[in-house]
């Protein structure tokens, strides 16, 4: 490496004084030398007419003074807001623990009156844009404050590991996602119907009719519930063993919890899909799926499942992907968070059930 | 094509609409400051690739930091710092190239950042120091960015001389009673500052980016170490103010779009000047 830096020194040592392009060019004719004054002077000019008279541009752009930051809480919360259009922050098909924002973004979130959020870290990518917005007057919801939260797959198991930098983490003062608490509450309709008052309380802050809003969320509510009803209904036909599962991501907590499934490990050894999987975790999972005759790991379509890919080929079992962190723009099955909790369920269903027989 | 049909709707009026891309320009523009004239060090003297294990050597620092609720940047200085006296040891107590030791620690660093980030369950909060928070810059951010910009412009102007003799030749700059080592320990530290002043804003993945590439650039154009140093940060801003507004208009990831804006130029760079070069070649011929 020092050879060649010498070498490339040496060979830039031949050149003469008139190769200096960049003195010839702008430094030393004189006719030039006014050159970056006249272009300075001139853009101040210009930014100065431009911040001095409103421009023309602000009716382009005609957003929804309601966003939220992911595909599945923007259907969400139009349903309850009348249909009303509200955008996700974060595109359909991203995952929301890894996207990052873009300038435009920020000029969203600035133009906006609300924004409905999951919180718990899921967004971690756009924390800094809410505290200026929080800053600026505009209305951070965080869903997460007003469910009953489950401890994350990692901190209820108690496994040493996980113990240590539970304790550790306790007397730290501003962990957010490290919680030990699993931000995934919109795979639980129920949990989603607990958020409903929040989310109808802000369209009501914000200037939306009050009576129309409140019709329009029990009205959501009811969908729900029978979704709720549905989906159980699906599942009572499992036996006590169909019922242990194995996912990529610590996703389906809140999942597990309402249809009285266990999940018994995960690929990934945590609610964020920006985690590696470690060895000893990963043998250790293998044992237990073989000891409890799983046959499905359920991942996430929106992230990487090369792991789980890899185990279920060595195990020889089942990968299904579900639709965990997004809609989908393509297909019928992700349009809405209805359907996509109609797919996952049917999906899920689908594998329990082949998994006593063999 | 509306940057050219529509320049000022597509140039200035998100400058002129919202005052959080005025004070990205600004961030960034110091950012380009620090780090061109640093960097313009950095490439002259080959420490490229130290610069890359700098940039990336401050996670475990800030990893460590943000477990145990201390000052993140006082963290990823002290594992900066730590990098350059690792380097320095592995180096004097091993017959390895520089290259080699440098690689050793980068990788020792990264990986270390990563399991501990590991060890803590996700990865959270580290996002916002490894791609930066150029959307949502603050009045603190920009105060202590620009302290940091003085500091850096008078400690390389002080140093200037010491520096070029220390560059070109150790010998000339011994006698001329200048102290090498001392010189080239300062500025690393100085790198190290530039580096973790610059990560909160652009993100310690792309801070390296904003240390060689504008320097780099310029340095096909010029030889003169003090006009590299101007054109790289005329570049460097250039590029910065063109990644941020089309990160504006096409939703791009705002401090990788930037980044990348200034790899494009430098291509274009060598593109313009081996056009130069061959119509010279052609003049002189004819």
């Amino acid at each position: 490496m020092g050879d060649l830096t010498v070498n490339w020194r040496r060979c830039r040592c031949r050149h003469s004084e008139n190769d200096d392009i960049v003195l010839r060019m702008i430094l030393i004719p004189k006719r030039w030398r006014m050159m970056p004054v006249v272009i300075a002077a001139g853009m101040t000019s210009v930014l100065v007419v431009g911040c001095a008279s409103p421009t023309a541009s602000d009716g382009e752009e005609q957003l929804s003074p309601i966003l939220a930051t992911t595909s599945i809480w923007a259907d969400i919360t139009s349903e309850v807001l009348c249909g009303e259009a509200v955008p996700s922050l974060i595109p359909i098909g991203s995952d929301p623990h890894t996207w990052e924002p873009s300038m435009a973004t920020r000029a969203d979130v600035d133009a906006s009156l609300a924004i409905i959020t999951n919180g718990l870290g899921l967004e971690s990518g756009l924390d800094d844009i809410f505290d200026s917005a929080r800053a600026n007057g505009i209305q951070v919801v965080e869903l997460t404050a007003v469910v009953e939260l489950l401890p994350t797959l990692a901190a209820h198991d108690g496994d040493d590991e996980g113990d240590q930098s539970e304790d550790e983490h306790s007397e730290d003062e501003h962990s957010h996602s490290e919680s030990g608490l699993d931000p995934h509450i919109w795979l639980d309709p129920q949990r989603v119907i607990d958020t409903i008052p929040t989310i109808v309380e802000m369209a009501i802050e914000s200037g939306f009719d009050r009576n129309e809003i409140e019709v329009c969320g029990e009205e959501y509510s009811n969908s729900l519930r029978e979704l709720d009803t549905e989906i159980n209904n699906l599942f009572e036909s499992l036996t006590d063993s169909d019922r242990t599962i194995v996912t990529n991501h610590d996703s389906l907590g809140y999942f597990a919890d309402r249809y009285d499934l266990t999940v018994i490990g995960t690929v990934l050894p945590s609610t964020d899909t920006s985690t590696e999987a470690n060895a000893a975790d990963l043998a250790a999972l293998a044992d237990l799926i073989t000891s409890s005759e799983v046959t499905t790991i359920f991942t996430d379509s929106e992230s990487s499942d090369t792991d789980s890919q890899a185990l279920a080929e060595r195990l020889d079992i089942n990968v299904v992907p579900l639709l965990t962190s997004s809609l989908t723009s393509g297909s019928e099955s992700g349009r809405s968070y209805i359907e996509l909790m109609r797919t996952n369920a049917n999906a899920i269903h689908s594998a329990l059930q082949h998994s006593g027989q063999p | 094509m509306t940057w050219l049909i529509n320049p000022y709707e597509w140039w200035i009026s998100p400058l002129a609409d919202h005052a959080f891309m005025r004070d990205a320009v600004l961030a960034a523009s110091l950012v380009v400051i620090c780090s061109a004239t640093v960097g313009t060090w950095v490439v002259l003297r080959g420490l490229s690739f130290l610069g890359d294990a700098l940039a990336h050597g401050v996670l475990p620092g800030i990893a460590i930091a943000w477990i145990i609720g201390a000052n993140t940047s006082l963290g990823a200085l002290i594992a900066a710092l730590a990098m350059v006296g690792g380097v320095n040891l592995v180096k004097s107590s091993s017959p390895l190239p520089d290259d080699a030791s440098i690689g050793i620690l980068f990788v020792g660093f990264l990986s270390l950042a990563v399991v501990i980030m590991s060890a803590y369950g996700g990865s959270g909060d580290l996002n916002r120091f490894l791609f930066g928070s150029i959307t949502s810059v603050n009045q603190r951010d920009i105060v202590s960015l620009a302290i940091v910009a003085v500091v850096t412009v008078v400690t390389i102007v002080a140093l200037h001389r010491a520096l070029l003799l220390g560059t070109f030749d150790v010998d000339q700059a011994t006698l001329a009673g200048f102290r090498p080592r001392l010189v080239h320990l300062a500025l690393l530290t100085l790198i190290a500052v530039v580096v973790v002043a610059s990560f909160e804003t652009v993100g310690s993945l792309l801070v390296f980016a904003f240390l060689i590439a504008p320097p780099a650039t310029a340095s096909l154009f010029s030889r003169r170490v003090s006009s590299i140093m101007i054109f790289a940060i005329i570049i460097g801003v250039a590029s910065s103010y063109i990644g941020l507004v089309m990160s504006y208009h096409h939703r791009s990831a705002a401090s990788a779009t930037m980044a990348l804006v200034n790899i494009i130029m430098f291509f274009a760079g060598i593109i313009i000047r081996s056009a130069i070069t061959k119509q010279r070649t052609r003049a002189a011929l004819h």
